[in-house]
């Protein structure tokens, strides 16, 4: 059956073959060293053909965005452009040491110094620091100078505003920070409730708000001015979560609305590749407030007034550092080239495009399916399954039966505050044909969702047309079978 | 444009669809003040051959990128085979999503159950997770897993004093944040080891934790007996640091001497240096603790059709379902990296890793012999430091002699060498510096007779 599977490597192991071709040793070998390995590990040994064809059959078992359309709300899945791949490839940035002295890496440091303002003039913040190695990390470090920057004011603040429609990561990078973590409602009209926040913020002991914008259903936090007016006049600081900044592409920026700091997703917004789950590459805007805090080193111009730069380890109210080194690099030379292809008209189209397509979808599907706040989206809409629900049919059947169309399911069961909630993002890279499709699809999947029987007709035992059946995940669970030692391997016993 | 498909006509008829007549009719939200009038401040569009020559122009500037390198303490310029950069390449790994999805990644899945398995196989672990960012960050996770999982509350955690001071500066900096102290456990000034015999705490302390860095920032390989040993003794948690994932194997696993949590830089495995990242965390600990785990996991299951099949699993425990009381915030793993990894291991086999391991070792000590035979019987305060190494030579000089390394590395590099990195010596030690040569199998004998020419002129 095709595509072909293939065992794991560990079963396909030939003693003796080799993958690897090594220089001679040239020097005489050294003594055997004292506290040496008790045994060789246990690794395959195979030919290059052999693990190229493992590989490549490995891959065609995976959905990607090269392969189809992947409208998964809040993860925006454009196209990852393969010149990046090419751009960070170059020698003169893969095989450069980060203890590089600063006369020798003057090109990386110039390309972050440009990336650091090209990030800066598209989101309005004073400075970026693009040292944490993920979005995760981002929302970390900007939590740790907002409070760095409340102890420099005698300030000890312990509380959190976080909105219930936040990622979850909000939360935990929070408490990573020693906070507390206050809830904030979202009103009927899918916006962060103002009067809870200003009622929260009363007593003079929340440290600031972490805030979604646009939100998580997809929609602009209209009050944005009036919140971070309210958080600032109590003394607290503004986070914004820059999961969503797709929307804001030469749109708005979130600098200019009063927000303190904010984390970017390089691999939604800037084109860095997804992966498979990484590497990230967060990157933090910071307003003039947080400069002093900002991790080390910074890229600086030389300020002798010489046109090189210099890193600046000489900051002395610095948070210290989240990361090693300089942050994710080889990430950062992807998202200036990307930057750097578009200028300001692709990256204001980019933004724009982004949300007509949501809106798209968002008019076309309406008549099919409830939506979660009836309005005019930014980058993504929200539906729920409450109609579909009365039938039986839940949004996991509904993702299930996208698969056997061809498409990823959207996003689903997030954000928790709705029901059923099915996110969809299509992103700027799909051209309208591709979408009319996904909202045919959409279509047909709630016409089946009517029909009598539709479960049993429809929805049973999907997805049936890819090489796996629905995966049993509390079986995972249940047997915590985490390696091939757990396994019982046919004639070959391990570990 | 190439990636922006919407024609003029397109987006008409979408806002027409919308019942707005313009694009500002779907900005209302958007409070007026807010809106972007005209156009960002950016230099203009580039087509791709003049992105291409942009690009090959600003690496072309990295001359650091083209000389001879021995620069190391947690990075090292290994070679790797060169199908790894077209595999890696392929779309469908470069493009996926994470893989919430089972039915639709079981291609990232099994790499990844497989990578976890020849993780803990290397480690000599139980588990391991799917990766996390890097060395340094796996040690402070490792840190924060040892305070979880350990009965008494306590806020100290040691490390050796012979740790990269930039991984100790970043476990130092987010622990300050959890009301943890960082404090160092002692080197033996003579041997440059950390032993139990070397900690001076007090009897009586229980820490959360003792890490141990191996090999150490001045290359010399840490007996894991020790960390073992000595934080059974105090009531914590064993941690081991590996910081050069090459080193196992020729050396003994953590696993073997019995730690609580290992972990490991993997950059090694067929990951460029890039600057400093991505590189790649190793993560592993005993099965029992695994709840405890920070990081993505991957289970053996089985799909309604009763095929292998495999999943991500103790999802539990992520940020993603419990918020604020997960094991960790972080959300993605150094996916791409790890499969570098996991492709890098599966070419090299047991045999292959050993056979790095052993000629870069033999590289460093070829190089440290020829430089004890210069500088046999000089009265300077110089000196090679002795010890177990692994692919990192330590000059160590005492404080008459701090300018003659910086001059040294000069002549160095006007000779196109990087002779390598200076960090501090032990306290009491009769040295001040130590300047670490990072040796692999890239390096050629004529290289290595310069490079001894050089330092021992």
């Amino acid at each position: 059956m095709w595509p072909l599977k293939t065992p794991l490597s560990i079963l396909q192991s030939n003693p003796g073959h080799e993958g690897f071709s090594l220089p001679k040793l040239d020097v005489p070998e050294a003594p055997a060293p004292r506290g040496p390995r008790v045994a060789r590990p246990k690794l395959p040994e195979l030919s290059e053909l052999d693990v190229v064809r493992h590989f490549t059959r490995l891959s065609q078992l995976n959905f990607s965005i090269d392969g189809g359309m992947y409208p998964l709300g809040s993860c925006t899945m454009k196209y990852n452009p393969r010149v990046n791949e090419l751009t960070s490839s170059f020698r003169g940035f893969a095989r450069l040491h980060p203890h590089t002295p600063d006369k020798y890496s003057q090109g990386a440091l110039e390309l972050m110094f440009h990336l650091e303002n090209l990030l800066s003039e598209i989101s309005g913040f004073a400075r970026v620091s693009l040292q944490p190695a993920a979005g995760a990390q981002g929302e970390y470090l900007g939590i740790k100078m907002m409070r760095a920057c409340l102890e420099a004011r005698g300030e000890k603040r312990n509380k959190i505003l976080i909105p219930e429609s936040a990622h979850g990561t909000n939360g935990a990078s929070a408490s990573m920070c020693g906070y507390t973590v206050l809830p904030v409602r979202t009103n009927a009209e899918g916006l962060v409730d103002f009067s809870q926040v200003e009622e929260l913020t009363r007593a003079g002991d929340v440290a600031g708000i972490m805030i979604t914008n646009p939100n998580t259903v997809g929609l602009f936090e209209t009050e944005i001015l009036k919140i971070t007016q309210l958080v600032h006049d109590r003394g607290g600081l503004i986070y914004c979560d820059g999961a969503n900044m797709n929307a804001m592409l030469g749109v708005t920026r979130p600098g200019d609305a009063g927000v303190d700091c904010m984390h970017f997703n390089m691999h939604k917004t800037f084109t860095t590749p997804h992966g498979g789950g990484g590497p990230g590459c967060g990157g933090l805007g910071v307003s003039k407030t947080l400069i002093p805090f900002l991790p080390v080193p910074t890229v600086e111009k030389n300020p002798s007034g010489s046109d090189d730069f210099i890193l600046d380890n000489n900051r002395p109210q610095s948070v210290g550092k989240v990361k090693d080194h300089y942050g994710h690099f080889m990430m950062m030379v992807r998202a200036y080239t990307y930057i750097r292809e578009l200028g300001a008209e692709g990256i204001q189209k980019a933004g724009r495009d982004a949300i007509l397509l949501a809106n798209y979808i968002r008019t076309r599907l309406q008549p099919h399916y409830d939506i979660a706040y009836d309005k005019i989206c930014m980058h993504e809409v929200v539906f729920s399954d409450k109609r579909q629900n009365k039938n039986g049919i839940k949004t996991l059947d509904i993702a299930k039966r996208l698969i056997d169309e061809g498409f990823h399911p959207p996003t689903i069961y997030f954000p928790l505050i709705v029901q059923g909630a099915l996110m969809i993002e299509p992103t700027e890279t799909e051209s309208l044909r591709n979408v009319e499709k996904f909202c045919e699809t959409m279509i047909k999947v709630a016409e089946e969702a009517k029909e009598e029987n539709a479960f049993e007709k429809h929805f049973k035992d999907r997805p049936r047309n890819v090489a796996f059946g629905r995966v049993n995940e509390t079986l995972a669970a249940k047997q915590l079978k985490l390696s091939w030692k757990d396994m019982e391997l046919p004639g070959k016993p391990l570990g | 444009m190439r990636y922006l498909p919407l024609t003029d006509a397109e987006q008409k008829k979408i806002l027409d669809a919308c019942g707005v007549t313009n694009f500002d009719g779907l900005k209302k939200a958007i409070p007026e003040e807010l809106r972007i009038k005209g156009l960002l401040d950016l230099p203009p569009a580039l087509a791709e051959s003049d992105l291409v020559d942009h690009l090959e122009s600003l690496a072309n500037k990295n001359q650091g990128a083209w000389m001879q390198s021995h620069l190391g303490q947690g990075s090292y310029d290994h070679s790797w085979p060169t199908v790894i950069d077209q595999i890696i390449n392929r779309g469908e790994f470069l493009t996926a999503y994470t893989p919430y999805q089972p039915e639709l990644s079981q291609g990232t899945l099994q790499a990844i159950f497989e990578f976890q398995s020849m993780v803990a196989e290397l480690l000599g672990m139980e588990v391991a997770n799917a990766s996390l960012y890097d060395g340094a960050t796996s040690a402070l996770e490792a840190a924060l897993m040892a305070a979880r999982t350990r009965p008494e509350n306590s806020q100290v955690v040691y490390v050796s004093e012979g740790i990269y001071p930039s991984s100790r500066k970043v476990i130092e900096s987010c622990l300050a944040d959890q009301g943890f102290e960082v404090r160092t456990w002692k080197a033996d000034p003579k041997t440059f080891l950390s032993t139990a015999a070397t900690w001076n705490g007090p009897k009586e302390e229980r820490p959360a934790a003792f890490i141990l860095q191996s090999p150490n920032k001045w290359g010399l390989v840490e007996d894991w007996n020790e960390v073992k040993v000595l934080a059974e003794r105090q009531g914590a948690r064993s941690v081991a640091y590996v910081s050069h994932a090459l080193s196992l194997g020729l050396f003994q696993s953590p696993g073997d001497a019995g730690v609580d949590i290992a972990v490991a830089e993997g950059q090694a495995f067929g990951i460029p240096v890039g600057f400093g990242g991505p590189h790649l965390g190793l993560f592993a600990c005993r099965k029992a603790d695994v709840r405890q785990m920070p990081g993505r996991l991957v289970g053996l299951t089985e799909d309604a059709r009763q095929q292998q099949a495999f999943c991500v699993t103790l999802s539990t425990r992520e940020q993603h379902i419990r918020r604020e009381k997960a094991t960790s915030n972080i959300c993605s793993n150094q996916n791409l990296m790890a499969m570098r990894a996991l492709m890098y291991m599966t070419l090299m086999g047991p045999v292959g890793l050993h056979r790095v391991a052993s000629d870069s070792r033999s590289k460093a000590y070829y190089v440290r012999s020829a430089l004890e035979q210069r500088l046999a019987g000089t009265q300077r305060e110089i000196a090679v430091l002795q010890g177990e190494l692994f692919n990192e030579v330590s000059l160590l000089v005492g404080p008459l002699e701090t300018l003659w390394l910086e001059e040294i590395q000069g002549r160095a590099q006007e000779q196109g060498i990087l002779a390598g990195c200076v960090v501090p010596a032990p306290a009491n030690s009769g040295y001040v510096k130590a300047l670490t040569m990072a040796f692999t199998e890239r390096h050629k004998k004529t290289e290595l007779d310069r490079l001894v020419e050089i330092l021992g002129a």
